[in-house]
């Protein structure tokens, strides 16, 4: 007797057109083959299940009520393709230029607000360990030392912002690209 | 004649034409918005919808692509959108069946039953399984289709959907 069918031979009868010569190979074995013939039995029910549930009617008169919708509508020019990407690379030379020209005030602000944060994030973070009964000395200590190096970091917490909110933009527009048609 | 001759069409004025695209692919814009929505009405709303978006922008169709993807894309956008502004929408559990004329009461119910049974089953799998498995029998699109459609290569599609029979028939026989 030929080697028994593999689940990935079975599969193969649900494909739309099974190959008839593999069909009649299939049959001819599970005539021989008690096992296989329980198994092809058990995939045939599979695929007379799937092809019941295809069998979904369309309501009444669908052609006619599309297209007497479409009589009142008409059709839109064609949207340029890469229009968001052209915006997104505008905006960003415009934030550039901006804060290339209002440099002197948006740094100083820029900076006081990072200060700023750390210092009400430090409090929470000092209630936090408080509660839960970790001594806060450590990491006090380690906050002191990042804020008094912060004017050195400065930079490179700009440059991963910067970089974060690029990621988050191509990510979004990545998405509005999938959820684009065509 | 081919889908984008009949867009082209379209777009030359010829807009009767259009119903040959409704012709072809009412099937799977409905049972595509049927299977996401699970309520008869809604789905038929928006399958209407998919299809007068797809009118409306039907200069913007890149023949590049399959018309039954980008037909088919625009139909689940319309249905998050659907379902985005009815939150807290329930189904109707009355979906119309296509049923046999010839066929007795008794068979009726077995297709009804047969079918409840393997909703439950195909609700089981995994989203990844669950799609292209859907796709491919319930709305009757080819591989290379649900490929275009789910972005991912033909492989993959075939091997997802071979897991997602082996894990039905698995789960038939429990």
């Amino acid at each position: 007797m030929k080697k028994c069918i593999t689940p990935r031979g079975y599969n193969r009868i649900l494909e739309d057109m099974p190959d008839p010569r593999f069909l009649s190979r299939l049959e001819a074995h599970c005539r021989d083959c008690e096992k296989c013939a329980r198994e092809m039995e058990s995939w045939k029910e599979l695929k007379d299940m799937l092809g019941s549930a295809s069998g979904i009617a369309m309501p009444d008169g669908f052609k006619k009520k599309v297209m007497s919708r479409i009589d009142g509508e008409r059709i839109l020019p064609a949207q340029p393709a890469g229009g968001s990407r052209r915006f997104l690379a505008a905006a960003m030379v415009f934030m550039a230029a901006l804060y290339s020209i209002f440099r002197p005030y948006l740094r100083p602000l820029l900076s006081g607000m990072v200060s700023r944060l750390f210092q009400s994030l430090s409090v929470l973070f000092y209630n936090f360990l408080s509660s839960i009964g970790i001594d806060p000395g450590v990491f006090i200590r380690l906050l002191g030392n990042t804020m008094a190096n912060l004017p050195r970091i400065f930079p490179f917490f700009m440059a991963g912002t910067a970089l974060t909110t690029v990621v988050f933009l191509l990510l979004i527009l990545r998405g509005r690209a999938a959820r684009q048609s065509g | 004649m081919q889908d984008y001759e009949i867009v082209r069409l379209c777009l030359q004025g010829r807009t009767e034409f259009f119903e040959r695209l409704v012709d072809r692919y009412q099937k799977l814009v409905y049972s595509l918005a049927m299977t996401r929505l699970k309520d008869p009405y809604l789905a038929e709303d928006a399958a209407q919808e998919a299809f007068v978006k797809a009118y409306r922008h039907l200069a913007s169709y890149n023949p590049e692509y399959k018309f039954s993807t980008w037909i088919a894309r625009i139909t689940a956008n319309t249905c998050t959108d659907l379902l985005r502004k009815r939150k807290g929408f329930y189904p109707v559990d009355s979906a119309p069946e296509a049923t046999d004329p010839e066929g007795t009461p008794e068979q009726h119910v077995i297709t009804r039953e047969t079918k409840k049974r393997l909703e439950t089953l195909i609700d089981g799998l995994s989203p990844k399984y669950k799609q292209p498995l859907m796709l491919y029998h319930i709305s009757g699109m080819k591989y290379d289709e649900i490929a275009e459609y789910l972005k991912v290569p033909m492989s993959i599609v075939k091997n997802r959907i071979y897991r997602a029979r082996k894990m039905l028939r698995e789960a038939m026989e429990d």
